[in-house]
């Protein structure tokens, strides 16, 4: 069961907390660089990301496998290079979540996946190119369609 | 900022290795030719925006509510 307090999160009932760096921080927050991976075996495919230096930061993160037929991560040269990553088998790839009002219209980014490199804790936000998975990919598939901008397109 | 007047087909130079050519301007569009090594990042900057607004809608703030958001939402999942 998962027992989040409201004040401290010490109080998390977790099995794992494990701290992890992004070098240039998310996109858009680039202040935001080191954080806690919080999970839970009864939470899976869902963990959290809690800022270590902001605490009131937290993103909720999900398995995009779990939630997208056949996703597709392609993690380029450059950025295998920056996070160490010599095996994929390494690599854990986790999709920001963003829960609306209503959570039926919860939605996930898969344009652009948090990459982390489990064996030295090194993090970042990456960009796909090539595809066009949405920013905003609907998690709940048959929930009632809302009204919302368009889909981001990969630019090209 | 430095501000540059270029003519169609002139190039900037940045760096060693960026170069910018201004290939065509009609109106408010102008197409650009970049060259650039590989682990130079170009983007359009909306993108990266959007991306941003929707990092900053994501963040649930202090973690007031998630003890009842997690288990729905789990729950959503595992009735999906």
């Amino acid at each position: 069961m998962i027992t989040f307090s409201k004040e401290a999160t010490e109080k998390i009932a977790v099995d794992s907390r494990q701290i992890v760096t992004f070098n240039s921080g998310l996109i858009g927050l680039p202040q935001l660089k080191v954080f806690a991976l919080i999970e839970d075996e009864e939470s899976l495919p869902i963990r959290l990301l809690q800022c270590v230096s902001t605490p009131e930061f937290v993103f909720i993160v999900i398995n995009p496998f779990t939630i997208y037929p056949n996703y597709d991560v392609e993690i380029s040269d450059e950025d295998a290079a920056e996070l160490g990553v010599a095996s994929a088998a390494d690599v854990l790839v986790l999709a920001i979540v963003t829960v609306p009002e209503d959570i039926r219209f919860v939605t996930a980014n898969l344009l652009s996946p948090i990459v982390i490199n489990m064996r030295n804790k090194r993090a970042k936000q990456i960009l796909l190119s090539d595809t066009d998975y949405p920013i905003n990919y609907r998690v709940l598939r048959d929930a009632p369609v809302e009204r919302r901008s368009g889909r981001l397109q990969v630019a090209s | 900022m430095l501000i540059l007047t270029r003519k169609v087909n002139e190039r900037v130079i940045i760096g060693s290795e960026v170069e910018i050519t201004i290939l065509k301007v009609s109106r408010d569009k102008v197409k650009l030719g970049i060259k650039a090594p590989e682990s130079v990042m170009i983007q359009r900057n909306e993108l990266l925006q959007s991306i941003g607004q929707e990092n900053r809608r994501a963040a649930v703030g202090p973690l007031n509510g998630l003890e009842r958001l997690l288990p729905a939402l789990r729950q959503q999942l595992q009735g999906a």
